[in-house]
């Protein structure tokens, strides 16, 4: 396996990461309740400091600063999912897209910390632990509001039905795939799938909502490769605003 | 962080409130108070001073989470890794302020959702100060070590009070507070001493938000409604115009030692009193800014308005599973 | 003009709230009012829990979580979180003028007491006005009332209490011991959270030179 493949896997993640961590820090100061506000904060926060681990990581294999690398790449040059993109919409949506995303990063971060590549797995091992209270919190909430009113499901559900396409696009394969599983960096993303969807079912089932036949949906490709929706340049370029004020200047 | 500036009515110290309470009752709860002791939620306590401290504790509870949108303003913006945790992190403690404050109010007997329902219908205020806008990063990071310095000089005074509940929840609040100021100098000594388009920055916000800090404690005392029962009853702990000084004497050095200007030429320390002389505040814009006529008054309710309304379906589904449970007040 | 508000947040602006909203704030008869928890913290693990505030939330499983996020929020005083509903405290008068609690709490208060298999309660103590109650340790007991007896024996001492908290200790939720232990792993390396992260004195003694040059 090449450096090139190892940074390709990195980056990836750090930039869902970062991606997520921000669009979900929208919520601070405006959540549906004061605790939840808070809560959904903190992950928000652990989200970002994440992909600075992991930009972190990158930068040591060669790569520039964490800050220079994520406050002035342009879209184009990103490689998350399409599906941490989209905007924050209503409460469903975010609780659906943090359900499905943090059950995905955890099933990655458990795998890749069994990872041959010390440094990667120290990262992994230590950062578990916050996804796993993430996906606590998540499956609390799935589970509480779409069995509580019709109201409730519905939304949940029509949340659901429209995340579902862009959720598989987390599983895009790389152009390393192969790379990686001989390396025994970690199974790929087709073995992150097949074990995100038995974990995704359990708790769906439980909360009252219907997950369809898999072969129904189309996937949404495209974010590993640069291919993005019209929502994330927006989104870079407010983020990088004061930034871009003057990148070399110590703020 | 919380705001200063507390507005007492002269119609709500109505002292007719205090005319029907048992003298004798009235007498040990006041001599309570002056030994230093604090009043607990089952002391019997004289209407009016349950209601004086409901409104305030209130008050501060509303501006924490107010307060956390003039520098939400510049979450999604905050440049670099570090200012972006941070203002997070910082932002996430004031919407934790005003949950652990509104836990103290509640001890008194309202319940937190109507307390929230005051605030977007008006009934109940919130400080001043964040009735103004935050054009630039420069603005947030004002906010973030001044206005913040200011709240720390209330608070401090504040945890001295009298109310068992108020003084812990400011105990908790205090600690995290350090962390607030130490972040806020940090922005605004990169700013200051950074690239002429940065320290240029820095110096227009100063020049914005110097005279609503200097509203900040609110009317000067010689202007000031007569709360002197509530100070016998360490309810208000120190005066405007004290805090004020505290807040110059602290604040103002270290913001020249940075190379910035303050817009007021006659502020200047009089050595031979030790008081800071200044130019007198406008108090007519104070007053009508916080009756509804500033710059972001509006703005500030209707997010506040919205948030309520747009999380209105996810608390009526937490709700369906738990109808027909009694409020319980919380014990401290 | 626009019919939604500018404002200089771009989220904000996201969420197209009108100018107007042409109806006033509904006042609700029935507030969305959930269940009021009480929350204890353990600073470290060699020291006492100690109650901290509280959390409202509908359910056990929420009031876990929103605990765990609001009170652990500053990882670095933190390493055991206990819940419970604050109905079920079960709460003793407050004494005056150094009155010890215990010195009421004698056989006679077993009077009228419901037994019931016996089973284990948390004892805790508010030592002063103002201060927090602070955990001093468990009894066995049949009945409330049996647990106040036995914390006199186990508990009282010279100093007075002032109020007495007691609780069924299979009321409580609890995060604790080793399998929780990764809820506190990460959050030492915050340190964005630490004030000892932004020290500037330096870059202050670099300008003031420049200037003075």
């Amino acid at each position: 396996m090449t450096e090139e493949a190892l940074k390709d896997l990195l980056y990836k993640i750090a930039d869902d990461q970062l991606i997520l961590g921000h669009r979900n820090s929208e919520w601070t100061g405006m959540g549906p309740l004061l605790e939840e506000d808070i809560a959904f904060s903190s992950m928000a926060q652990d989200k970002v400091g994440q992909s600075l681990a992991f930009y972190t990581l990158l930068q040591e294999l060669g790569e520039q600063e964490p800050d220079i690398v994520a406050f002035t790449r342009n879209a184009e040059q990103f490689h998350n999912c399409q599906l941490v993109e989209l905007p924050s919409g209503e409460y469903d949506f975010s609780l659906i897209r943090h359900f499905l995303f943090d059950h995905s990063e955890l099933i990655r971060f458990q795998m890749l910390a069994e990872c041959p590549v010390e440094e990667v797995a120290q990262v992994a091992r230590k950062l578990k632990g916050e996804v796993k209270y993430h996906v606590m919190h998540a499956n609390t909430w799935v589970k509480q509001l779409a069995s509580a009113n019709d109201e409730a499901n519905t939304r949940m559900q029509k949340s659901l039905d429209y995340a579902l396409p862009y959720a598989l696009g987390i599983f895009e394969a790389s152009k390393f795939e192969n790379d990686f599983i001989e390396a025994g960096i970690y199974p790929g993303e087709k073995a992150i799938e097949t074990k995100w969807k038995e974990n995704i079912a359990l708790v769906l089932e439980e909360a009252g909502l219907k997950l369809p036949n898999w072969s129904e949906i189309k996937p949404v490709y495209g974010g590993r490769y640069g291919k993005h929706t019209k929502h994330l340049q927006p989104l870079l370029t407010e983020m990088s605003e004061v930034f871009n004020v003057d990148p070399t200047a110590d703020w | 962080m919380y705001g200063g500036g507390q507005v007492f009515e002269p119609s709500s110290l109505n002292n007719d409130l205090l005319k029907d309470e048992d003298p004798k009752k009235l007498a040990e709860f006041e001599a309570r108070i002056a030994r230093g002791e604090k009043i607990e939620p089952k002391d019997w306590m004289p209407k009016l001073y349950r209601k004086q401290l409901i409104r305030m504790i209130e008050q501060h509870a509303h501006s924490e989470i107010i307060g956390s949108l003039p520098e939400g303003t510049w979450i999604t913006r905050a440049p670099g890794f570090k200012r972006k945790l941070a203002l997070m992190a910082k932002v996430q403690d004031e919407v934790g302020h005003a949950q652990l404050l509104y836990g103290a109010a509640e001890t008194l007997g309202k319940p937190r959702e109507q307390m929230i329902e005051d605030l977007i219908t008006g009934k109940s205020k919130y400080s001043n100060i964040f009735n103004y806008p935050t054009f630039t990063w420069a603005d947030s990071c004002f906010i973030s070590w001044l206005v913040d310095a200011g709240a720390i000089v209330n608070q401090l005074a504040n945890a001295r009070g009298s109310y068992g509940p108020y003084c812990r929840a400011l105990d908790r609040i205090c600690a995290e507070e350090s962390f607030h100021l130490k972040y806020g100098h940090h922005c605004v000594i990169h700013l200051a001493t950074g690239t002429p388009k940065q320290r240029e920055m820095m110096q227009e916000a100063v020049n914005r938000w110097w005279a609503p800090m200097m509203h900040f404690f609110g009317p000067s005392d010689k202007i000031s409604t007569h709360t002197e029962i509530l100070t016998k009853w360490k309810v208000k702990m120190a005066t405007n115009d004290e805090c004020r000084q505290q807040f110059l004497d602290m604040y103002v050095p270290k913001i020249w030692e940075l190379g910035l200007t303050i817009p007021d030429e006659n502020l200047k320390k009089n050595e031979a009193s030790g008081e800071w002389e200044f130019t007198e505040p406008d108090w007519e814009e104070f007053k009508r800014v916080i009756n509804g006529d500033g710059p972001c008054n509006k703005e500030r309710i209707a997010v506040r308005r919205t948030a309520e309304e747009r999380g209105a379906w996810v608390r009526r589904a937490l709700a369906a599973k738990t109808k027909g449970e009694a409020y319980v007040a919380p014990m401290a | 003009m626009s019919e939604f508000l500018n404002s200089l947040d771009p989220r904000i602006n996201r969420l197209s709230i009108p100018v107007e909203f042409g109806s006033t704030f509904p006042e609700k008869d029935q507030k969305d009012q959930f269940i009021t928890f009480e929350v204890f913290v353990q600073p470290k693990v060699s020291k006492a829990y100690q109650h901290e505030g509280i959390v409202h939330a509908p359910t056990d499983e929420m009031a876990f979580l929103f605990a765990k996020e609001q009170f652990s929020r500053r990882g670095m005083s933190c390493s055991g979180i206990w819940v419970v509903r604050t109905q079920e405290i079960q709460v003793s008068p407050i004494t005056e003028d150094g009155d010890n609690i215990y010195a009421y709490i004698n056989e006679e208060i077993m009077e009228g007491a419901t037994t019931s298999e016996s089973t284990k309660y948390q004892v805790f103590h508010l030592m002063k006005r103002g201060k927090q109650h602070v955990h001093v340790g468990e009894v066995e007991a049949s009945s409330p009332e049996q647990a106040l007896l036995h914390a006199k024996n186990s508990f009282a001492s010279e100093k007075p209490v002032f109020n007495l908290w007691i609780v069924k200790d299979s009321l409580f939720m609890k995060i604790e011991g080793e399998d929780f232990q990764d809820i506190w792993n990460t959050l030492p390396d915050k340190k964005y959270r630490d004030a000892m992260d932004y020290r500037a004195t330096e870059k202050i003694k670099k300008f003031k030179a420049e200037q003075n040059a």
